[in-house]
Order: C-alpha cells, then structure tokens, then sequence
C-alpha cells in the first residue's frame, strides 16, 4: 500500500465546532466537545504542531474564512520551501439549505468546497459532521467512493482533495447525549485513538479512521430514533496514496491490549465517568492512545460487567491486566444510568428571580391571615442531576409588603410584612437543548414570614412552615447561556396558631436564567 | 448525602410554627394602653420648674406670675400617671412577647421567674368571656405556694374595636402588699379603682384611692378624673392635700386647658379655716398667672375675669 510518510508531511488543520444554527435550528449539545476532542487528538496523535492548529468555537463564517486563509498561506509558504503540506478541515455544527451554519452566518457547502478544492496544500481533508453534509461528497467535482474502496495499491503520493462527512445527503446526523457527542465525531475520535489501526501497524491511516468510523457510526445509530446514520468518503486525488491520520505507538503512551486479553468490546472511562474510546478485541494486540490518567475499563459479557482501573503515566505503555478486573452487575456500570449524558450534560444553572406570591386567604383587611407580596431573589439548578432532563435547584426569595390588619376587635391595625422563603426542588425538563425548554416538577419550600405592627408595642409575629409545591413553566433560550424563564408554581401551606386552616399561595415570576456548559 | 437531606427535612419540620395570631392581637390590644390613659397636659421648658403654690399665693399672686394652679395640677397629674405607669409598665412589657399558652378563649403570658423574689413566679392571663368582655389578671405566687395573689386585674367591654370601649382596673394593694411590699406613697392605700371609657370623647379616666382604715394620715378616698378630648385639651380634677396649711388643708381641684397649654383652674378649700372658700385662676399658654381671684372676704384679685381662656367642653 501506498502512504504518505506522516513525518514529511507538514500538517495545517481547523477545527471548527458551533452549537448554534441560527434560526430554524435547534441547539447542538456537543458541538463543541467533538472539535475539542478532534482537535486534542491532532495534535498529541496527528502530526500537527499546535501553532499549525486553529480551535474555533462558536466563530462566524467570516471568522472561519478568515483563519482558512491565514493557514493556506501558511501552507502556501511552506509549499514554497518545498515542504509537502496537509491542511485538515474539521468542522461540527449545523447544516441546513446547502450551508453550514455558524451561529447566525451561513457559509455555503459549494463555496467551502471550492475553496479547499482550490487550496494550496498537497491534500485537503474535509471532515464535516453535519446534518446532511453527504451532500458535499454529492456534489460536482468529486467522485463518491464505497466506504470500504478507499485504499489504493498506487505508491504516488496523493495530491487533492478528501471529503468526510458525517451522513449522507438525505440523513440527519445525530447526537447521541449515551455517549455525549455525536456518533461520527466520536467513532471517528477513538478510531484515531487506535481502535481503527486495522493492520495493527501502530497508525491510523484515513482509511482506516473513515472504515472504522463508518462501521461503528453504523451501528451505532441502527436502532435510533432517527434511522441508521451513513457516513461517507469522496475524494479527488491526483496519484493514490493513504494519508497516516494519527501515530499511536509513536508516544509510546497509552493502553496496550495484549493478545491474551479476552476478545469484546472494552470502554476506557475516565475520572467524570466519560467513556473516552471504545475497543473492539479481537485476537490481535491493540494500543489505544490514552493521554496520562487514571481511566477506569469496562467489558460487558451477557451476564454482568467486567471493570478494572488502569494508570496511564507520562511516556509510558500499561498493559490491561484482567486479572486485576472484578465481576459486577449491570447496575454497577461505571457509566451511570445513560452514561455519559449525565456526565456530560450535568450543568449549573443561576437565575435571578422576580415574582408575585398570592396567598389563597382572605385579605388581611378581611380577617386573613398572610398578604400576597411581591419577591425577589435567585437560584441554583443543576441540570440533568438524575439523568436527562431531571435536574435539582434550590432557591432564596425575599418577599415584603404592608397592609393593615383587621380582626373581630380589631381594625386598621397597620403592619409591614417580609417573607423569606428558602426552596429546593426536583424538576422535569423536556427539550432541554431546546430554544423553548418547557419544564414541571416538585418544590418544598421553608417559608419564614414575619409582620411588625407599627404604631403599637404588640410583639412582631413570625410562622415558619414547610410547605410542597408543584411547579410548572417555560424556558426561552436567548443564546447558548442566557435564558428567560416564566414559571408558576402552587403551594399547600398549613396555618395552625389560632386555628388548623388549609391554605395556599400560588407564585408567579420571571428569571433571567445563566447556564455554565462544559 | 441522603442522610443530610433527611437532617434538613428534620430541622425545617421542627421549625415550623410561630406566633402568627391574629386572635393574640385581640387579646393583647384588650389589655388598657398607658398612651390612652394617661393624662396629657401641655408643657414646656419653662414649665417644668417647680412652682410654689400656696406659699406663692399667701405673698399675693398677680397677673404675669407663674400660675400655682399650674403647677399643682401638673403634680397632681404627675401622681395620677405615675400611678398609670406602675401598674401598666410591667404588663406592657409582658406583652411585648407572644403568649406562652393559647385556648380558644384564653391566651397566658407565662409564668415568668420573678427576679425579685426567688421562686416566685408572676403571670398575665387573658380571658374572653362569652359577652366579649375580656377579663386580665396580673397575678404572682410565692415561693413557698402555688396559689396565686392578683396585683392587678381588669376588665375591658370593646364597644367598637379594641381601641374603643370600656373598661376598668384594680390595684389589689392589700393584697400584694404582704408578698411584695409597698414603698411610703401606698403605705395605707388598700385598693385604687380605675374606670375608663375610651369609646367616645372626651376619654375619660377614673381613678379612687381606698386607704386603710384608720390609718394615721387620716385619709379614706382620693379621686381623680382625667379627661382628654381629640384635639388636646383636657380636664383634671384632683384634690390636694396641703396638712400643713391649717387655712386650706385641703382643696378640691377642677382644672382644665387648651391644646397650647392655656388653662383655668378652680379651687375649693374642703378644710381648713377657709373651707368653703372658692378661688379661680387662669394662665396662659406661657403658663403666666393671666387672672387670679380669691372668693373670700377681703380675698386678692388681679386682672381681667375676661384674660381667662374658655375650654369648650369641661
């Protein structure tokens, strides 16, 4: 087989996430995480030095154009010194109408396509993981290859263009929150770990990453709800020839498989329970490409779980030791409940908070017991506490009014009031990636109301209760951080000094929502 | 962290409760006001230097003096709030706090350790009867028994609202005095009666001192009545006592002002050598002898009858 040695190469490479798709899309989760992920595996795996690298999260198309160009003259000057050059284009993010979709910009498949076709590195990688980003291979100008014909006999090195894409021109390409990111990135990330090396010589050649991530993304989404998921592989090269993606054994660091080790799939966890490459055994020796750590590992046999731990140290190979593994039920999985999702997705959330609390009672002017009040305050969520969609928050509010208090003997006996409530609560949040996140759930508050009498020397009173609600709204995401919630909730309160009385009060408000994402 | 969820349900459920009542402040307002009941007679700087009275008089009083009627109707007055202040102060501040123990028709203040005198105990009871009269006992035991003896106790009718009705008091002096004693001022007094009616004005308030009997100051009753109308003025009527002054031992007070202080007051010398004598005197809002005039044979008069202010109503 042909290939172009990885070190004579000099290696360029943009890696461009957005979670964000303008209007008429909804909000990735992992966009970022598998630009992130691709761009650390480049350059600890790939070749690329890191001043070679751009890491662009969240940038327009302009923005994106303008990087391309700095590194194509980059590559232009280094052609021009005789060098032979690779330019790798990543991008993950929203696709729609032909264009890819930054934010609110829009760049058109065709113009990128032309612009990499054109450019000057030796060969261009284009690696999109987009909804129906097959259309890219689809296109003039390059020719669709079957996924498995990719490799070549020629021994020219190849010059031209190689497009990836994540799905085919008619398929959605799917997040998956089990694995926190989306299928192909993922596939195609640990394959360059090593799980691709199909011919166990130590690298993973962009065959070998485009088979093996075609394959798992494959059968990963067969049985999803939105169908199978079909990644595919153009190319128009000029000669044949394999590009070397990623060198695993170079660093001499990471997990060696032995031959000995029983066959199966093992999943290398690391220390937040995050699932950060995936091996199929087979009866060959295998070196996954682990960044120095303390991973845990996962073998799953019909009837129960296999887990051990292994240390990756700077600079050196540890071999998996099963016999230091231990059986363990499904229920003890590592990867808890769905896995990655709740890891990965687990968030916190603050939020301030205005409101209007109208009590369920007689106005005070009537004999009543508690006024309505107005209230402000603020509170913690943590998102997908309990899996996806299930969060926790707790709550502070402060509430203060005046009004007069008229009893049987009594009237116009004037008084101030406040509220203090402190709140936790276990809520529901459908479309929680969603720009309109609608949510329910349960609060128990700790209500401490006070009134003072002005203009008297009776003694200020106070009632401190417990007090369950259920709560219900809907969220607006503004961008990617910032939401505005409007939500109602409905409590029992217990009055019980003068009388034993059943009463209520209902919460109205508006928060203005921060979320801190990974 | 299950565990710690479980200890803050534990905390924030032992924490529930309070003293959220709004029958408390029906209970609590029935118990009389010292800021209604006081008698209230304008002052000012000047004013407060003591004036001498009868001793002044005898030298022959004019118009522009400092009026001695004042300053006898302000020491009666004086002794009138002090008696005001004694009873109510300890109740007032009792509640100030929330009740320790509430019924359907009762709420209790205490009992509260006695400071004063070591295990004894002192309490205020608050009870609503079924005509909605409301019923106060301020009452303390000794160490050395359960039984409770009253020092004061009340009662209040609401007409209106709590800040209307009737009511009255009584200072059970012959009853305390052997568990808490007296100071000189109560030595022979045995009971003070006190009525109020706070329901419409002028605000009223009665007060009558019942001596021991036989007691060597020769005394059986001293009254007071205080009235207060809405817009300040007011009326005090108060015997003085002079036992030095064999000509005028004592005098029977009818006092009454104006909001700015300006005031008349007639006198009538109960016992003494000139008893049945009346005099009249008028100040003004400086509290200045505006017109003086002794109704006796050869008695002084100084100024104008028409100097002296008119208070509509008393």
């Amino acid at each position: 087989m042909g290939e172009t040695p990885r070190g004579a190469v000099h290696r360029f490479a943009i890696f461009v996430g957005n979670n964000e798709g303008g209007e008429g899309t909804r909000a990735l989760l992992y966009a970022h995480d598998d630009a992130e992920r691709l761009h650390e595996i480049f350059l600890r795996l790939g070749g690329v030095k890191s001043e070679d690298a751009m890491l662009m999260i969240d940038k327009s198309a302009d923005d994106l154009l303008t990087a391309l160009g700095e590194l194509e003259r980059r590559s232009r000057d280094a052609r021009a010194r005789g060098e032979r050059t690779a330019l790798v284009f990543y991008y993950s993010g929203h696709a729609k109408e032909g264009a890819l979709r930054l934010g609110s910009s829009k760049l058109p498949m065709e113009s990128i396509k032309a612009r990499l076709a054109q450019g000057p590195a030796d060969i261009r990688v284009a690696v999109l993981d987009a909804c129906r980003s097959g259309s890219m291979t689809r296109s003039k100008g390059v020719r669709k290859a079957p996924a498995f014909e990719v490799e070549s006999d020629a021994t020219r090195a190849a010059k031209g263009l190689v497009i990836l894409t994540s799905s085919a021109s008619d398929e959605d390409s799917q997040e998956s929150d089990l694995i926190g990111a989306s299928y192909f990135s993922y596939h195609l990330a640990t394959g360059l770990l090593g799980s691709a090396d199909q011919n166990v010589d130590g690298r993973v050649s962009l065959a070998e990453a485009y088979a093996y991530a075609y394959e798992r993304t494959v059968a990963s989404t067969a049985d999803s709800s939105g169908g199978a998921q079909h990644p595919t592989f153009s190319f128009d090269l000029a000669g044949n020839g394999d590009l070397m993606l990623t060198d695993v054994v170079e660093r001499r660091e990471g997990l060696l498989v032995p031959v000995s080790a029983p066959a199966g799939t093992y999943f290398l966890i690391d220390p937040r329970g995050v699932v950060v490459a995936e091996l199929i055994k087979t009866d060959v020796e295998r070196v996954i490409a682990l960044p120095p750590g303390a991973y845990t590992v996962k073998r799953r046999l019909a009837d129960r779980l296999r887990i051990g731990s292994f240390q990756v140290r700077s600079g050196e190979v540890t071999t998996l030791n099963e016999g230091g593994f231990r059986d363990a039920k499904f229920s003890d999985d590592p990867v808890k409940g769905t896995g990655i999702t709740s890891t990965f997705s687990r968030h916190w959330s603050f939020s301030a908070s205005g409101a209007y609390q109208a009590v369920f009672d007689r106005p005070t002017a009537s004999g009543g017991y508690f006024p309505s009040a107005p209230l402000v305050g603020g509170e913690a969520s943590v998102h997908n506490f309990f899996g996806k969609g299930f969060g926790l928050n707790v709550d502070l509010l402060y509430g203060w009014t005046s009004g007069v208090l008229n009893t049987r003997f009594q009237s116009n006996l004037a008084y101030t009031y406040s509220l203090i409530s402190f709140g936790a609560g276990l809520f529901y949040e459908w479309n929680p990636q969603g720009k309109w996140v609608p949510f329910t759930g349960v609060h128990l508050a700790v209500n401490v109301m006070s009134r003072t009498f002005t203009g008297t020397t009776l003694p200020t009173q106070s009632f401190t209760t417990m007090s369950p609600g259920l709560s219900g709204g809907l969220k607006y995401r503004l961008s990617a951080s910032f939401g505005v919630l409007a939500r109602a909730r409905v409590h029992y309160l217990l009055y019980n000094v003068d009388e034993t009385r059943s009463l209520g009060y209902a919460e109205v408000g508006l928060l203005l929502d921060y979320e801190f994402r990974e | 962290m299950r565990a710690q969820l479980w200890f803050i349900v534990m905390v924030a459920a032992a924490a529930c409760g309070g003293n959220w009542s709004n029958r408390d402040v029906d209970f609590a307002n029935a118990l009389p006001d010292r800021v209604v009941l006081k008698s209230k007679l304008p002052e000012t700087a000047t004013s407060t230097n003591p004036l001498t009275g009868v001793e002044t008089r005898r030298d022959g009083l004019v118009v522009g003096d400092p009026s001695s009627a004042y300053a006898d109707t302000r020491a009666a007055q004086a002794t009138f709030n002090k008696v005001i202040d004694d009873v109510l102060t300890l109740v007032e501040a009792i509640r100030k706090y929330p009740p320790t123990d509430r019924t359907d028709d009762s709420r209790t203040w205490g009992p509260f350790a006695d400071e004063k005198n070591r295990g004894a105990e002192f309490r205020l009871v608050v009870t609503q009867s079924a005509d909605s009269t409301f019923h106060w006992s301020f009452e303390e035991h000794p160490a050395n028994s359960a039984d409770y003896f009253r020092i004061v106790s009340g009662e209040f009718r609401p007409t209106d609202n709590l800040k209307r009705g009737q009511g009255t008091m009584v200072v059970h002096v012959q009853e305390f005095r052997p568990h808490l004693g007296t100071d000189d001022s109560m030595k022979y007094v045995d009971q003070i009666d006190i009525g109020y009616v706070s329901d419409s004005y002028p605000l009223t308030v009665s007060m009558l001192y019942t001596f021991t009997p036989g007691n060597p100051e020769g005394f059986s009753t001293i009254s007071f009545v205080s009235r207060k109308a809405e817009d300040g003025s007011g009326a005090l009527q108060f015997t003085v006592a002079t036992p030095n002054n064999p000509k005028q031992l004592s005098t029977a007070y009818s006092a009454s002002w104006l909001p700015s202080g300006a005031g008349r007051a007639a006198g009538v010398v109960q016992a003494g050598e000139y008893a049945g004598a009346t005099a009249t005197q008028c100040w003004s809002g400086a509290f200045l002898i505006t017109y003086y005039n002794e109704g006796w044979p050869a008695g002084m008069s100084s100024g104008n009858p028409a100097d002296c202010v008119e208070v509509p109503g008393f």
